[in-house]
């Protein structure tokens, strides 16, 4: 499979009232054509400000650095290439779409501007385009769907609309964070599907953040565990989620209420590690199970496993 | 908030500023050597000198003296008249906002008419009937002044009703009254406050542009504004009656700007959440990134 | 019985979008007729829009029904305080300016309990496992999950017999959603108190859950035991949300 977006070692620095801090750290993986790539994680666990730092859009001081980002053959040499990429080659949903379409024009004529800038369509050519990308996300009838307002349609069919919007760059990569969490199972459902289905059917690089674990595990092809700022385990979709190995992605799991569940739900003891005081070594170690000496001396590196799965964990290392 | 507010540069020249206006009004008549109405026969219209800092008017009385008590005057006026059209806006806003319905659309009205009133009229009517004493001035000004207030408490209590914790506070029993002094009066101050210290510099400009007109404070007790009016007649020969008057008004009105400015920033966004006080979530846990 | 809604219904008035125009009826509730026991856990699920945050409201007398009514069994004595409401968004519980202390002992202060107020606030900070010295702190410097156990403590400081819960862990995390649910089957026993949990994650309401109502554009469609409900349902759209529910 084609390699659209490497990165690796990708470090971002937010600017904060009394300094700067380290969100990110050492994040490296790959995005592959028509794949999608789950970031899983909880709150403040730097996934939203990874995507954020590859489509340009950090707030103003902070600091980007990495070892590589090659974007489709193309290496990078700052984190400026990434303003060049977005809506060029890498195009973002994000949730909460309703706050991202401008109230003022109607969902048809964002569309056909998107069109007109990104592909130079003329005006008859890009209202055809526009219909048509409007039917491909399901919201027919277009010509209808076209004249409303982003405050007449619902979460889930403005979400749909930032999708068209996306299919109207034509990129190669799709960063999207977060695009179903607000709406309903069954529309989450809907909303997953048709993204995938354009994932393969245009051969999009798919970057999906999300908390949600059950999503995660219905969708991705491959995914991502993220724990302070840093990839704790990675691999194919199946095998994180059925047969984890970091402790930190195992005790997620485990915290789901399920089928069988009654009485108790496993959770982690302690909280999620503040960022301007992260534990020594292993972020993950004063709240984990098994920890070893060693997990508090220094930070793991990423050990591989036969599989081609990546724990960045103490136990694996003799793997 | 208030911290913030506090170390901000502005606010200290601000309040630097009107400290010193309020110990020359207040202290300053006893440090005085000279009483306002004290008539020195032998320096009538006389440039500033050891005896006389500011000079004297052609009647003969000290302009700083005179200063100092317009400064009283002109304080205590600003001051208490913004109290007044703060108390009543912010008891008809926050009716208005949190009962809704009828009693809000009738409210609304009563402040449109309100806003109709030619404030200046209406004083000259009132001092044709009765005595422009401190208190009427207080009074009308105070009257005429609140419907700004009104509608700023009223837009926010409107925002800030449907908010979560309001509603809680409805369910476990918390009477309107509570909520309506407790929860969403103190947090619709901010912009309440800085329309405030903005009135107050609205009150002492008007008082002084009616005691210019001879509308307002009568003489002989001094006023900024009835001073400059007796310097009306002596602007070519003696720029010291005219100057120190003029300043003042001009001095105390930028401080209070300063002050006001400075709140707006400080009181209307609250830093402990990157989004102002919405009660939305903050940056980096789960949610919206903008 | 602790209450039982009769024919609960809420409509409201939405203004046409040009003046001219009439006004609209929106029924957001309609003969809502439910009822519930000491001790058990009712959960209502549904999808967004469906009315479950009304019935909610409706039930804490946040707002009055447009017709119907609730009547309450004996064990309430006083609604205010017997019955007691969590909410959705932890990040807006709590009125900013006020101190956790403050807004905690408010709910006894209304209802005349102020002198206990110590010993209820220790018990009820024990009981969700926060510690006292939160008291004294702002609601901004608590965490999303932090701040939902808080409201949690004020809940309980009026030792009610009903918790309406209103999609109390939609917002927070996994994790911190396991820790709540725990905290709440766990005082559900100790306390003797029983639940309304409203949510649209199906798994949490098949965790929770003693009986099920499943809602849709503000009517009950189909309600049991939950486990009957979820095995066997009867109703197309209890089907849609069992399909729907993302899990393999």
């Amino acid at each position: 499979m084609k390699e659209i977006l490497r990165v690796e070692n990708l470090c971002v620095q937010l600017p904060l009232a009394d300094g700067m801090l380290a969100v990110a750290r050492d994040v490296s993986f790959s995005l592959f054509e028509g794949e999608i790539l789950c970031c899983v994680g909880e709150s403040g666990c730097g996934k939203t400000t990874t995507a954020l730092a590859l489509t340009g859009l950090l707030p103003e001081h902070s600091h980007v650095s990495f070892d590589r980002l090659v974007f489709d053959g193309e290496p990078a040499r700052d984190a400026r290439a990434c303003t060049r990429w977005r809506g060029r080659g890498i195009a973002n949903i994000f949730q909460e779409a309703t706050a991202h379409l401008d109230p003022l024009f109607c969902v048809g004529a964002e569309v056909r501007e998107t069109l007109t800038r990104t592909r130079g369509l003329e005006a008859r050519a890009a209202r055809d385009e526009a219909r048509r990308l409007l039917e491909r996300v399901g919201l027919r009838p277009a010509e209808d769907f076209e004249r409303f307002y982003p405050h007449q349609l619902s979460g889930g069919m403005n979400q749909r609309v930032l999708v068209a919007l996306a299919l109207a760059c034509a990129p190669r990569v799709l960063i999207a964070d977060e695009p179903t969490t607000g709406l309903d199972q069954g529309l989450r459902r809907e909303t997953a599907g048709l993204i995938r289905e354009l994932a393969r059917e245009e051969g999009w690089a798919v970057l999906w953040i999300t908390h949600d674990v059950g999503l995660a595990e219905e969708i991705a092809d491959r995914a991502v565990v993220m724990y302070a700022g840093r990839i704790v385990e990675e691999g194919r979709a199946e095998a994180v989620f059925k047969r984890p190995l970091h402790p930190y992605t195992q005790a997620l799991l485990a915290c789901r209420p399920g089928k069988e569940s009654t009485g108790r739900l496993p959770s982690i003891p302690g909280e999620v590690p503040n960022f301007r005081a992260l534990p020594s070594g292993c972020a993950f170690h004063p709240r984990c199970a098994r920890r070893l000496e060693i997990c508090d001396k220094d930070i793991p590196k990423t050990f591989c496993q036969p599989n081609g799965q990546r724990v960045r964990c103490y136990l694996l290392q003799n793997a | 908030m208030l911290r913030n507010f506090l170390k901000k540069r502005q606010t200290r020249f601000g309040l630097i500023l009107i400290g010193l206006f309020l110990a020359a009004g207040f202290l300053g008549p006893h440090l005085c050597p000279w009483q306002p109405d004290a008539v020195d026969e032998a320096h009538l219209l006389a440039p500033p000198s050891r005896g006389h800092w500011m000079g004297t008017d052609q009647l003969g009385r000290d302009v700083l003296s005179r200063l100092m008590a317009g400064a009283r005057i002109s304080l205590v006026i600003g001051f208490v008249v913004v109290l007044i059209a703060t108390a009543v806006g912010v008891f008809i806003g926050a009716t208005a906002g949190y009962f809704g319905g009828a009693l809000d659309a009738v409210l609304m009205r009563f402040v449109d008419v309100a806003l109709c009133f030619p404030v200046t009229f209406l004083i000259l009517s009132v001092i044709a009937v009765l005595e422009p004493s401190v208190t009427n001035i207080i009074l009308i000004l105070g009257l005429t002044g609140w419907m700004g207030q009104a509608r700023l408490v009223r837009a926010e209590v409107l925002s800030l009703k449907n908010r979560e914790f309001v509603l809680l506070a409805r369910s476990y029993g918390a009477s309107h009254g509570r909520i309506i002094l407790r929860h969403l009066v103190p947090n619709a101050a901010g912009p309440v406050i800085v329309a405030a210290v903005f009135g107050v510099a609205a009150a002492i400009l008007a008082e002084a542009g009616l005691s210019f007109l001879g509308l307002g404070i009568q003489p002989p007790t001094p006023s900024w504004g009835n001073m400059l009016a007796d310097a009306r007649s002596t602007l070519g020969v003696a720029w010291w009656q005219s100057l120190f008057p003029g300043t003042a008004i001009f001095a105390i009105l930028i401080a209070l700007n300063a002050l006001g400015e400075s709140a707006r920033a400080s009181l209307i966004h609250d830093p402990s959440t990157p989004f102002g006080r919405s009660g939305r979530r903050p940056l980096g846990e789960k949610g919206a990134p903008r | 019985m602790l209450l039982t809604a009769e024919r609960l219904t809420k409509v409201y008035r939405v203004p046409g979008e040009v003046f001219w125009q009439p006004a609209r009826r929106l029924e957001a509730v309609k003969e809502v007729c439910l009822g519930i026991r000491e001790g058990e856990t009712l959960g209502i699920v549904g999808a967004s829009g469906c009315g479950k945050t009304t019935l909610a409201h409706l039930l804490c007398h946040i707002i009055t029904p447009t017709s119907g009514r609730i009547a309450y069994g004996p064990a309430i004595v006083n609604p205010g305080r017997d019955i007691q409401l969590i909410s959705q968004n932890p990040y807006d519980a709590f009125d900013p300016l006020l101190s956790l202390g403050q807004s905690l002992e408010e709910p006894l202060l209304i209802h005349d309990l102020g002198s206990q107020r110590d010993a209820r606030l220790r018990q009820a900070l024990a009981d969700v496992r926060l510690d006292p010295d939160i008291l004294a702190r702002r609601p901004h410097a608590l965490s999303g999950g932090q701040r939902q156990r808080a409201a949690l403590a004020r809940a309980l400081a009026c030792e009610p017999k009903l918790l309406v819960c209103d999609e109390p862990t939609s917002a927070l995390d996994l994790c911190v959603q396991a820790g709540i649910l725990n905290n709440l089957t766990e005082l559900k026993d100790r306390r003797g108190l029983a639940l309304i949990f409203i949510s649209h994650d199906l798994d949490v309401i098949r965790h929770v859950s003693d009986r099920i109502c499943v809602m849709s554009s503000g009517i009950i469609v189909e309600e049991g035991r939950a486990r009957d409900v979820l095995s066997r349902p009867r109703h197309p759209v209890t089907r849609a949300l069992i399909d729907g529910a993302l899990r393999p």
